[in-house]
């Protein structure tokens, strides 16, 4: 992790809506609350490690009529954060639990860190938050 | 003088809250299901679910910071839609207590506002009803 | 005889309230009604091996389990990794068991 960052941002809550939601997704905050701390770092925690895996989801949905092309796209959401200078990490445990290929799938440049080991670091960050 | 409820084949009584779960996005795949099945539906909101049609969400959501040219239709404008699309096959329902309780009075005109007290003749107007989440 | 349509939208992140639902499905397969047991939103995570023995209880006394293959994409869960025995579905499928006149429905 970045020796700078000082915000801590936990995402364990995953999958938010879709539809309302679109591309304002639970990560889309991120890369302007580390612009404006002076730098984050992000775990994903239980459900949202499956945020950090490849998948061949497409964020596509028809509503009646209307094709609604701009749903939440995790995995993109998560190669944003990426370039915008975030350290991500993911939970060992909640990536365990999504299944036998889910460490095989992981995005590049997401670090795996044990399950609640970072709790030890928590005091040496301006700002905890599950987000 | 009350209206009658026009009899459907299901009745999605749409009770979670948005931006929480991926309920509305199941609702809403559901209800296009149905219609392409020729069913006709109707939908009954409750809770924060009623600020879905509220009119002040416009046409089209938030500018997108990082993508500033591209339009995305409003959940008001993507539900405004399928219920033109089906004309007498698709109603939705706001409850006018939690809309006003919400601050979310106001309505896209294509949905109608109707007391809890009649309830119970929507659910008796539709061969099936699903309960989807909880206020 | 009554056949069931149970959905579970929550999995096994959401404590024992998902066991519970499966439990009731459970119970209900295990009055001779027909279930099917429909995993959709965070609820497919039910379907992962392991992750919910009520579910495999479910299997074994001759429930249906049905995935829904958008919520299992979405999470970045492949059908191959899931339990064998269920069986991937798009909403159309549920759409037409929930018309059916002989099923019940119920959303959890």
């Amino acid at each position: 992790m970045a020796d700078q960052a000082r915000w801590l941002l936990i995402v364990e809550k995953a999958y938010r809506g879709s539809v309302e939601t679109r591309y304002a997704d639970a990560l889309y905050v991120v890369p302007e609350l580390h612009r404006q701390s002076g730098g984050c770092d992000l775990v994903l925690r239980g459900p949202a490690a499956g945020y950090a895996l490849t998948t061949d989801f497409t964020p596509e949905l028809r509503i009646g009529g209307r094709t609604l092309a701009s749903l939440p796209d995790p995995a993109a959401s998560v190669t944003r954060v990426l370039a915008a200078g975030v350290t991500v990490m993911v939970e060992e445990d909640g990536l365990t639990a999504l299944g036998r290929t889910a460490r095989d799938r992981l995005l590049p440049g997401v670090r795996v860190i044990e399950g609640g080991a970072l709790a030890s670091r928590w005091p040496a960050y301006e700002q905890v938050w599950f987000l | 003088m009350p209206r009658p409820v026009p009899p459907t084949d299901v009745l999605l009584n749409l009770h979670g809250a948005p931006h929480q779960t991926d309920l509305v996005t199941s609702a809403l795949r559901l209800a296009t299901a149905l219609l392409d099945r020729g069913a006709r539906v109707q939908i009954w909101v409750c809770g924060d679910a009623t600020r879905l049609t509220g009119a002040a969400l416009g046409d089209t959501t938030p500018r997108d910071l990082s993508d500033p040219g591209r339009e995305h239709p409003s959940v008001a404008r993507v539900i405004r839609d399928l219920i033109t699309d089906h004309p007498d096959r698709l109603y939705w329902y706001v409850c006018r207590f939690c809309a006003d309780q919400r601050g979310a009075a106001e309505q896209i005109p294509e949905v109608r506002k109707r007391s809890l007290f009649v309830y119970a003749e929507h659910v008796r107007a539709a061969g099936k009803t699903l309960f989807m989440g909880v206020c | 005889m009554t056949d069931h349509l149970l959905i579970e939208t929550g999995g096994p992140q959401t404590g024992p309230a998902c066991e519970r639902f499966v439990g009731d499905a459970v119970r209900l397969a295990g009055d001779g009604h027909r279930v099917v047991l429909f995993l959709v939103e965070n609820g497919v995570t039910a379907a992962l091996p392991g992750a919910s023995p009520a579910v495999e209880t479910l299997l074994r006394d001759g429930g249906e389990l049905w995935v829904d293959t958008f919520s299992a994409a979405q999470r970045a869960l492949p059908a191959a990794d899931l339990l064998p025995a269920c069986r991937m579905v798009e909403m159309d499928e549920v759409a037409a068991e929930l018309l059916e006149p002989r099923v019940r429905a119920v959303w959890h």
